[in-house]
């Protein structure tokens, strides 16, 4: 029993942190946001070529997610890791080679079915995270006889970018109109659970990086701030509230890093650990954005100030992979309520 | 990251299970008086327990050899606790020994008071207890029992409060105040006194519950010979505060199992209600999960990040985690009960009224070692790092 990482993880980490705080300040995420489509293309490609897409396991890919929520990063990481996943079942494909070098951008819709016939796919994928900067789709497909799990070439397909609160992860809907399959993987359940217990965990990474930066910045604030003479952090109105955040935090914190090692090993325990990261990933995110803008009143209120960033993309992470009733639905079955 | 156990961590694991196996008769588990979470269950099983342990080579496991401890590891202590949640062992009587009195004579005392100490505190043969609080000392603890020094004695005045096990201690570890004109920092000495001594008298304390689970201290010029001092004079707050760092840390990761325990007890009692398919309960135990086994991955943390075995401040993040699980699984226990929940023994009771002492005894949890807010300005402080709020 070791409940930490290994000197090469750490030193993993300490690289994807330089390389984020060189590219992915404020500016850039703002300029990627708001001024682009939410997909900074060149951080991406920095961080291929450092080699994220083709790590060995969970807790390094959590590694690499956690430091990319940190700073809200405008990239698809999670996304194209549960692509990944999902595509395990036709590993030694050549385009299963290319996701993990990172030529090929895939991204998963999970949960969702369309219809596939004569190899070509017909119907409607909803709200599909980054789905605008993908060179390929991994859709969840009926051919009639049984469930396929199919790839098709994003500009294939048309792709109706929405207006969304998080623009750190941009929606958008998907419609397929006989678009041809390039990969067809036969007889994978839907949402299989690769894909799913890669999502729940990942997500989780990116919700305790976000977290982590609004509870440092609180804290900050809450030093530095004075009112009535003094500053804000001595108030225990204040510092209690931080430390609800601390605590929340730190509980989502090990519940992440046991669902990515669990994972990684594939330990039996890997379902119900994954559904305990995310639901308290979840809630710890929101905890700690939404807490972070009351410990800032007024300047946390504003589009100037970085915390609305922080909450979209809390909201965003929270809604994804299964909000958290639906993991204390999975967890109450799990534990054998 | 690696969660399971190391080869030979799974072996210990599987010699706990076989002691634990053999140790504990199958009337343990059936007989439904023989409760881990009732503080009442018998002195006698608890003191039995200790010394089953201490002869069989299972008490001080992370303590060194030469003081009657086994020279393990703490991760070892973490499975022995998980094996004994398990198998719903009981407690050990001499708890404030071993996770408190214990921990601090080792950081403070001489070779020779812990040789005599330890292994009988071990063994179970000599029951230690607190007095640190005092009716005007709470969380501020501003202590006022007098020290004063005569000879080759401190002569001890003074009054302690909410001492577990007082009526039955040998011992007691205990802050005064050697210099009245001192700051607490400067004007405290940490004192081992005889329970037994002339001038030392007890009253329980009957709480909330209706039972006498503490007491008070009365000290009336007991005298403490100067050897029984733990650090030097006037140090009594440094020491102190080694006391209750091990009171959240370890003795806060034992507490877990507590936790652990009461949920599935609590998991067992939805089904017996015939709640297994309502909804908004499986909800609200899925939650509990959710905090029961934060606690626990967050103390396995925390113990392999732990150096020389002394707690850190995050042991308050721990002690808050529990307090609010905890009591908050005794409450739901309540609101699930509905009436019956009211009747403490007999037939008509649900679980002989195991879950109104649960209950009533959960208010104290954000009170002792360390309330709730105090915990909180702790972790704002250490943890944090904002600025004292006082």
């Amino acid at each position: 029993m070791r409940a930490t990482f290994t000197d090469t993880q750490d030193a993993l980490r300490e690289a994807v942190r330089d390389l984020l705080s060189d590219h992915a300040g404020s500016a850039a995420v703002r300029a990627a946001a708001f001024d682009g489509n939410g997909f900074d293309a060149d951080l991406w490609a920095l961080l291929v070529s450092m080699g994220v897409t083709d790590l060995p396991g969970a807790i390094e890919q959590g590694i690499v997610a956690e430091e990319i929520g940190r700073v809200v990063a405008p990239v698809p990481y999670v996304e194209h890791q549960v692509a990944t996943a999902a595509l395990a079942a036709a590993e030694g494909d050549d385009l299963v080679g290319q996701m993990a070098s990172g030529e090929v951008l895939a991204i998963y819709a999970p949960a969702q079915v369309v219809r596939m016939e004569d190899g070509n796919l017909h119907g409607r994928l909803a709200a599909v995270p980054h789905a605008a900067a993908a060179t390929h789709l991994v859709v969840d497909a009926d051919d009639g006889d049984q469930r396929v799990l199919a790839v098709v070439e994003a500009d294939a397909v048309k792709r109706e970018t929405l207006p969304t609160m998080d623009r750190t992860r941009p929606l958008a809907d998907v419609v397929l109109d006989a678009v041809p399959a390039v990969l067809a993987v036969p007889g994978v359940v839907v949402a299989g659970a690769p894909a799913a217990l890669t999502a729940a965990t990942l997500y989780s990474h990116d919700l305790i990086g976000v977290g982590q930066t609004c509870l440092d910045l609180g804290v900050e604030h809450a030093k530095t701030r004075e009112q009535f003479g003094k500053v804000i952090g001595t108030y225990q109105a204040v510092s209690h509230r931080l430390v609800d955040m601390y605590v929340a935090l730190e509980s989502a914190r090990s519940h992440a890093y046991h669902a990515a090692w669990a994972v990684a090993a594939g330990e039996d325990v890997a379902e119900l650990a994954a559904s305990q990261a995310k639901a308290t990933a979840s809630r710890a995110a929101v905890v700690c954005a939404e807490g972070a803008i009351q410990v800032h009143g007024g300047i946390g209120f504003t589009w100037e100030h970085d915390l609305h960033l922080y909450l979209k993309r809390a909201r965003s992470s929270a809604a994804l992979a299964g909000a958290t009733s639906h993991h204390l639905r999975r967890i109450a079955d799990l534990i054998g309520v | 990251m690696d969660f399971r156990d190391t080869e030979q961590e799974a072996s210990f694991r599987a010699e706990v299970r076989a002691f634990l196996r053999e140790a504990l008769t199958a009337e343990w588990f059936d007989d439904p008086a023989l409760r881990p979470t009732d503080p009442t269950h018998s002195e006698e099983l608890r003191r039995w327990w200790q010394r089953t342990l201490y002869d069989e080579g299972w008490a001080g496991l992370t303590w060194p050899t030469e003081y009657g401890g086994q020279g393990g590891t703490l991760v070892q202590q973490v499975i022995f606790n998980e094996e004994c949640a398990r198998a719903r062992a009981p407690e050990p009587i001499g708890v404030i020994g071993l996770y408190m009195a214990g921990p601090t004579i080792m950081a403070w005392g001489t070779e020779e008071q812990m040789r005599r100490y330890l292994p009988p505190l071990l063994s179970g043969e000599e029951i230690w207890c607190q007095g640190f609080s005092e009716p005007e000392a709470g969380s501020d603890l501003d202590v006022r029992s007098r020290a004063v020094r005569d000879g080759d004695d401190y002569v001890v005045n003074g009054q302690k409060v909410w001492t577990s096990y007082g009526h039955i201690a040998d011992f007691c570890i205990m802050v005064t105040r050697s210099d009245p004109d001192a700051s607490k920092q400067k004007g405290f000495t940490y004192l081992i006194a005889d329970m037994h001594a002339e001038g030392v008298s007890v009253r329980p304390l009957v709480q909330i519950t209706g039972q006498a689970e503490f007491t008070e201290l009365f000290f009336d010029d007991v005298r403490v010979p100067v050897a029984n001092r733990l650090g030097a004079e006037g140090q009594g707050w440094t020491v102190a505060m080694t006391t209750l760092l091990h009171e959240r840390g370890t003795m806060g990761a034992s507490l877990g199992v507590m936790s652990r325990i009461t949920l599935d007890r609590l998991v067992a009692l939805v089904g017996k209600l015939g709640l297994s398919d309502d909804a908004v309960v499986r909800e609200r135990i899925a939650g509990f999960q959710l905090d029961v086994e934060a606690l626990r991955l967050t103390n396995l943390r925390a113990i392999t990040k732990m150096e020389r075995g002394i707690p850190g401040p995050e042991g308050s993040m721990s002690k808050l985690l529990w307090e609010r699980v905890q009591q908050g699984m005794g409450e739901y226990a309540m609101e699930l009960l509905g009436a019956s929940g009211q009747i403490l023994s007999g037939p008509s009771s649900e679980e002989d009224g195991d879950w109104a002492r649960i209950y009533l005894r959960g208010r104290g949890h954000t009170i002792e070692a360390g309330t709730t807010e105090i915990l909180k300005n702790i972790v704002a402080e250490r943890v944090l790092g904002l600025p004292r709020s006082r």
